[in-house]
């Protein structure tokens, strides 16, 4: 069960229209190492995590990755909510403005949708933190490549925090994997 | 419950010289465990993205990690 917060968990401010930068963003949506990918596979992750911190983190971060789910969604949609169909012709969107005009949808960069097989629940608690450990680097990388892309300094300024926050979850994880080592280590001796 | 002590397992010392405590084992992957320590207030930590400076990585285009 969650609580809903009517506000974001950063403030988000785009400088101007810019379909082509919402084109490159939504992957962060929809896309292999996007929020709506994160929070699928660590909220599903925790129900075999062997030690209830590992559930517990699992939950947390799961759930912000929801809190940037919002706000990518949000980005994307104050960066096309204004464009003419011009713009949208001229950034390469009219492909995707034929299927969903200037709804959010869960695609990758290049509009492929968003499939299951992008996250795996392995059961195995070790095998599953290092895939965390893994997702989080590549959303990492993922915001660095975006705020290369990026020519909104409001835009950039919030991708900044998205990968601050991959930061901090890769050591929540690292040590939530130590946990789990521990655990396992003890139930060898006992 | 878990063994809240990090220590390598004493199946498992580590050679004479080599480091000891927990990052003694070959074949798993480490994170040192954070020791909480200073932290900046929530309105920085929420610039930031971190309320711990040790975590704070901030990123300029151009560098590679």
């Amino acid at each position: 069960m969650w609580i809903y917060e009517k506000k974001l968990e950063y403030p988000i401010r785009v400088s101007y229209t810019n379909p082509r930068l919402a084109k490159e963003i939504i992957t962060q949506y929809g896309g292999p190492d996007g929020e709506l990918a994160a929070s699928l596979r660590y909220l599903t992750q925790r129900y075999t995590m062997p030690i209830s911190q590992a559930k517990a983190v699992l939950t947390d971060i799961g759930t912000e990755e929801l809190a940037h789910m919002e706000i990518v969604a949000s980005l994307v949609y104050n960066l096309i909510k204004g464009a003419t169909i011009d713009e949208i012709k001229a950034a390469g969107l009219d492909d995707y403005y034929a299927d969903h005009d200037k709804a959010l949808y869960f695609v990758n960069a290049a509009g492929a949708p968003w499939v299951a097989s992008y996250i795996q629940s392995k059961g195995d608690p070790i095998a599953d933190l290092h895939e965390d450990l893994a997702a989080e680097e590549k959303a990492r990388a993922t915001y660095e490549f975006l705020i290369r892309l990026s020519d909104d300094p409001d835009v950039t300024d919030t991708l900044r925090f998205l990968r601050e926050r991959e930061v901090v979850h890769f050591q929540r994880f690292g040590e939530t994997l130590n946990l789990v080592h521990e655990w396992m280590d003890s139930k060898k001796v006992f | 419950m878990a063994n809240t002590t990090r220590k390598t397992p004493s199946n498992s010392e580590p050679p004479e010289g080599k480091t000891a405590g927990y990052f003694g084992q070959l074949a798993r992957a480490y994170v040192p465990p954070q020791t909480y320590s200073r932290v900046w207030s929530p309105a920085e930590g929420l610039m930031k993205g971190t309320v711990f400076p040790e975590l704070y990585r901030p990123y300029e285009p151009g560098m590679r990690p």
